[in-house]
């Protein structure tokens, strides 16, 4: 294996450290914790926003954390879900009396953890509500929304949310919104290449030369080795629409956005193309990209392939996205 | 040996460490099948925590599983670290007041950790998952408790019936974890959890036997 690092004992710490110090004027890092906190933090009577995820999706979501984004984001170890103390602990940090919005991304630890630290919250008199995302098509049949898994199409609701309670929104209509744009979000992910563990340094994804797999998770897991031939970019962007639209709510003349995001390798020449041939697909549809984001965002280390997202949105998500917000991934 | 004390399961446990680590790379590589191959380094850091935390402190037996079962569920993370902390959960409910662990109250142990677990994390008997393992221990010790056999001959039931356990969830199709997701495809492979679950369990049979 052929990665940066010191101490493997000391990876996350070391990149919770180097973000911080690159987004120095946005973010702080706790010493010897796993918090990522805003520097300039919201008023107290303001709904704190905090999301918990494991390590290694970088910049996902370390990034996300500022202005009109996440107050906190609880870090746990390389592709584990940070334990129900660190998570606790994260809370108990960012209490300020204000109620907090804690999201969920629907994985077995994520869940688990976050259901334990809930609780013991409450007990403390913190205010908490809990929400769930889940957005992968691929992870579970239609019907069974609740028991996909939560990936990429987070960013929306991460932005969304976070201008609406950066507004001093109200935590009932946060949740509302926080489900609606989830409902409305649908993603789909493919792989290319093969990615390595930054800690065991072997390899959990081994594609064949020129083979792709359809559906993959966000840990590099298979889809269900759903494996075709590469596809033109148009052809890809084609196959991915068409199970996203027949998925989600999506019809002629509604306004969507469209989120392309990189897994770890893939090119920002290739995401452009993609992205380039997804509005395609969507116009010819009828419908409208009123709003986008293009980049790594959410990665597998150096995992090739993206995952694309659609959010139908209305007025207000529209204009919640377009809101000012600044942290490590934009600034708006 | 009809009992042990607080001691011995000191020790037994500090034993059971030392083994969980020696196999990290093992449970790496049969997770790679099904998940991102690290439940190895999960399991090592769970039980390196652990072993730095088994101390001389003055505690009944049920302090010290609840200790431990807060330090597994904190030093692991993931999903494998609040199964652990269920699974010392109950332990402690089962020694209540008791100084020593029998065989009986070892089989109330693992019925006890099955009942937490089976609630906690919402698992059942034929997921893929650790309780396949975990499970069939709980009844092998009690139906060695019910023949009046001695603590290293229940263990060495338990041991055989968690690993019959895990290999079995080769053949199954996981509904629980990152491995769900693959549906059909997940059979052929053994559950790293379960493999884990059933080491520990072969871990505490080979101490009590060398005892």
């Amino acid at each position: 294996m052929k990665k940066i690092r010191n101490d493997k004992e000391y990876l996350v710490e070391e990149t919770l450290e180097g973000y911080a110090m690159m987004h120095s004027d946005i973010i702080v890092w706790k010493e010897g914790t796993h918090q990522i906190i805003r520097k300039h933090k919201k008023g107290k009577e303001k709904v704190k926003f905090v999301l918990g995820n494991g390590a290694g999706h970088e910049p996902a979501v370390i990034g996300w954390v500022g202005h009109g984004m996440l107050d906190m984001n609880i870090v746990g170890d390389v592709f584990t879900a940070p334990s129900a103390d660190k998570i606790l602990e994260g809370l108990e940090t960012i209490n300020d009396g204000s109620p907090i919005l804690l999201a969920v991304q629907n994985h077995a630890g994520d869940v688990l953890n976050a259901n334990i630290a809930y609780g013991r919250a409450i007990k403390e008199g913190i205010d908490v509500r809990k929400v769930l995302f889940y957005d992968d098509v691929a992870s579970a049949p239609k019907g069974f929304e609740e028991e996909r898994r939560g990936i990429g199409g987070m960013l929306f609701y991460t932005k969304i949310v976070g201008a609406y309670l950066e507004q001093g929104g109200d935590v009932e209509h946060a949740v509302e919104l926080f489900e609606r744009v989830r409902d409305n979000t649908r993603t789909y992910s493919v792989a290319f290449t093969q990615c390595t563990h930054p800690v065991t340094g072997m390899q959990i994804v081994n594609l064949p030369e020129n083979e792709i797999e359809m559906g993959m998770g966000v840990h590099g897991e298979g889809g269900g080795n759903n494996r075709i031939p590469m596809p033109s970019s148009a052809q890809l962007a084609q196959k991915v629409g068409d199970i996203l639209l027949k998925d989600g709510p999506y019809g002629a003349g509604d306004e969507v956005l469209l989120f392309i995001n990189g897994l770890g390798s893939t090119t920002m020449m290739e995401q452009s193309i993609l992205y380039r041939d997804m509005v395609h697909y969507l116009t010819g549809r009828d419908m409208k990209v009123a709003g986008n984001y293009c980049g790594n965002c959410l990665t597998t280390q150096e995992l090739g392939g993206v995952s694309v997202s659609l959010c139908k949105v209305g007025e207000e998500e529209k204009a919640l996205w377009n809101a000012p917000c600044a942290c490590g991934i934009f600034r708006r | 040996m009809t009992e042990i004390e607080r001691n011995d399961v000191i020790l037994m446990l500090r034993s059971v460490a030392q083994e969980m680590m020696l196999h990290e790379k093992y449970f790496c590589e049969l997770d790679l099948g099904l998940g991102d191959g690290d439940h190895g380094v999960t399991v090592s850091r769970g039980w390196k925590a652990l072993s730095e935390a088994l101390t001389g402190q003055d505690e009944t037996l049920e302090e010290l599983f609840r200790r431990l079962g807060s330090v597994m569920t904190n030093s692991m993370g993931g999903t494998i670290g609040p199964i652990y902390g269920l699974l010392f959960e109950g332990f402690a409910n089962a020694v209540s007041g008791r100084e020593t662990i029998d065989l009986p109250t070892a089989a109330s142990m693992f019925e006890q950790s099955v009942q937490e677990i089976g609630t906690g994390a919402d698992v059942k008997e034929g997921m893929k998952t650790s309780f396949d393992a975990l499970a069939p221990a709980a009844c092998a010790l009690r139906q060695a408790a019910g023949e009046n056999r001695n603590l290293e001959e229940g263990f060495g039931d338990a041991a055989e019936a968690a690993e019959y356990g895990a290999q079995a969830t080769v053949k199954m199709i996981a509904k629980k974890g990152r491995a769900r997701f693959l549906g059909e495809k997940s059979v052929g492979k053994k559950d790293a959890g379960a493999a884990s679950m059933a080491a520990m369990i072969g871990a505490m049979c080979m101490y009590l036997k060398q005892q």
